[in-house]
């Protein structure tokens, strides 16, 4: 017998239950039959999706929140790693750990608990208020990368720049962007990736205001449509997109 | 200059003059301030009170990146997202130099530190020597008034680090340009430098050109940490021709010259191998010559280091070259003496 062959299958199982759903979805979105059984392959559930105005909506609205998802995330994110180089050694991994939490508190926890306070506090529900979720969540992502990305950064390269002749601006432009641009492009890219799949928050905040996500669950309920296939290929396209991208881009290439 | 971070006085008081062309080291333990002096010099610390002059100009108040002044670092700070040829442009591309200009002195300059072969590489693709050239030429290539250097080759082995140093010097030499060497190893500062100047806790010790560190240190300091050292307490009991005698028991003597006030000095400092020892008892009557027997031999290959036991003045550590010549063994009966100027008056322990 050959070896490991039972850890083998073992893994193959497990790899087909992870992709099988995702295969599937994918499959059907090129089906040309509307019925649960495979025909000849075609686009038109994606010509229906980009007909349909409700579709389009949501998708622009998933775009918004991505971007300023993104926006937000970096600019608190940025500030807070710049912040925690401040922080002595040996109490940095515990800040790093209590900045992470949003991703150990159950999403549930955190949709309902933003719910509940933004209606105590009598605001509408909206896409801002599911922005203003998504930052919160997306925040340890671009902490992480950004702290990580600035633990490696030496300090004294700046002074050397200096001493060659830099002005500050120079220095900013020539030094500082170039070394930490990756790391603010991948943390840029991990948060749009955080918001656009992001539902649970989004449901219990952004009302009318429906996303991607929320749409494909809303059309679900109301039963199978052969559209959803297209929906969600486009949604898992676009995360894992973004997510391949940011890991490439945090890697450095020097 | 000084200079206090807090309460401490990491500089306190210097005065340094450095001659055009010079190569001129501060040498001190770490900690004893001669980076902050070094820094001091390329603009990157503000002195509390005292001034930096270049020449008759007073750059106190220039900032970094306007003083004609250029610093290798100990850590190199390259540029890792610039290939070696756009590390040493960058100081000249921020002047605005011309591009074929630009071109002409960084390949110049990376053939005189013997890397132009390097010139596309990015710096993660090099060695640590080959690092250290390019942070020279970076620095080179603005043809700097003053070159400074923090313990540059720190980071290498000891056999790159001596290749590094002669070809180092060899550099300062054919470029002429002012280098100002910061470094806390003195067999480095010896074979390097024109002049040194020996720190510690913030004060300049000594400034003089490695000999007279090293064979006239004026403080004890100095001759500790420039080398292996014995320091005897010394006695005038005769005094003839300039020459003080200090009488141990049964002929045993320590003779030294007196100073240029006609005094003798308290402690006498005498460098390990300096001291001849003899099997034989054979030594003139007039010369220093002490007794005692042999405690322990340790060999170095170059060298072999014996620890003597006196009567006189306790244990001798002695190192004689290894010419071919016999050597004592553990226990045997030596007679110890070395020359007149080998020994050299030092102030009592606790002043400086």
């Amino acid at each position: 017998m050959p070896r490991h062959l039972g850890a083998k299958l073992f893994v193959a199982a497990l790899l087909v239950f992870l992709f099988a759903p995702v295969v599937i979805v994918v499959m059907f979105s090129f089906n040309s039959s509307a019925e649960l059984h495979l025909a000849g392959l075609s686009t038109r559930w994606y010509q229906d999706v980009f007909a349909d105005p409700e579709a389009m909506q949501a998708l622009k609205h998933s775009a918004i929140a991505a971007a300023a998802t993104a926006v937000g995330a970096l600019a608190l994110g940025m500030s807070a790693a710049l912040a925690l180089m401040r922080v002595p050694q040996r109490l940095r991994p515990i800040a790093l750990g209590l900045s992470a939490l949003p991703i150990a508190v159950p999403g549930l926890m955190i949709a309902f608990g933003l719910a509940v306070l933004y209606r105590q506090l009598n605001f509408e529900q909206s896409l801002g208020l599911t922005i203003s979720g998504h930052v919160l969540i997306a925040l340890p992502f671009v902490l992480l990368t950004m702290s990580s990305a600035l633990d490696r950064f030496s300090f004294s390269m700046l002074e050397a720049g200096r001493d060659l002749g830099a002005s500050a601006p120079r220095l900013y432009w020539s030094i500082v962007l170039p070394i930490l641009r990756p790391a603010i492009e991948g943390a840029a890219l991990l948060a749009m990736a955080v918001s656009l799949d992001e539902f649970l928050i989004a449901f219990f905040t952004a009302g009318a205001d429906t996303t991607l996500p929320m749409l494909i669950w809303a059309r679900v309920v109301r039963g199978v449509d052969p559209s959803l296939n297209a929906l969600a290929a486009l949604l898992l396209i676009a995360t894992t997109a973004l997510a391949l991208l940011a890991a490439r881009r945090t890697r450095p290439r020097w | 200059m000084t200079k206090r971070f807090g309460g401490f006085r990491a500089v306190d008081d210097v005065t340094l003059e450095i001659g055009e062309g010079e190569f001129f080291s501060l040498l001190g333990p770490s900690g004893c301030g001669k980076t902050t002096c070094l820094r001091m010099m390329a603009g990157f610390e503000q002195p509390d009170s005292g001034a930096v002059r270049l020449g008759s100009r007073d750059v106190t108040g220039t900032p970094a990146n306007r003083r004609p002044v250029n610093l290798v670092f100990q850590s190199y700070e390259l540029f890792p997202h610039m290939t070696v040829f756009d590390n040493v442009a960058f100081g000249l591309k921020i002047k605005r130099v011309g591009r074929t200009e630009i071109e002409a002195r960084v390949t110049r300059t990376l053939e005189s530190v013997t890397a132009a072969h390097l010139a596309a590489r990015y710096p993660r693709e090099l060695s640590g020597g080959q690092q250290q050239r390019i942070a020279l030429a970076r620095a080179l290539v603005n043809e700097p008034g003053v070159l400074l250097l923090d313990e540059p080759l720190s980071a290498l082995d000891v056999k790159l680090r001596k290749q590094m140093q002669q070809e180092l010097k060899q550099i300062q030499h054919r470029l002429g340009t002012t280098f100002v060497y910061v470094t806390h190893d003195q067999e480095e500062a010896f074979v390097m430098s024109d002049r040194i100047a020996v720190m510690n806790e913030g004060r300049i010790l000594q400034v003089a050109v490695p000999r007279e560190i090293y064979e006239r240190p004026a403080t004890r300091f100095v001759a500790d940490f420039v080398g292996s050292l014995n320091v005897f307490p010394f006695r005038m009991d005769e005094r003839a021709a300039g020459l003080a005698t200090m009488l141990v028991e049964d002929g045993q003597r320590i003779v030294a010259k007196l100073d240029a006030s006609g005094r003798a000095a308290t402690h006498l400092g005498v460098r390990p191998e300096r001291i001849r020892v003899q099997l034989a008892e054979t030594a003139e009557a007039s010369a220093t010559r002490l007794v005692g027997v042999v405690e322990s031999i340790d060999y170095f290959g170059t060298s072999t280091r014996l620890q003597v036991a006196t009567a006189a003045v306790g244990v001798v550590v002695c190192e004689s070259a290894n010419t071919g010549t016999a050597v004592p063994e553990q226990g045997e009966r030596v007679s110890l003496t070395w020359d007149l100027d080998a020994a050299f008056g030092l102030p009592p322990e606790d002043a400086r």
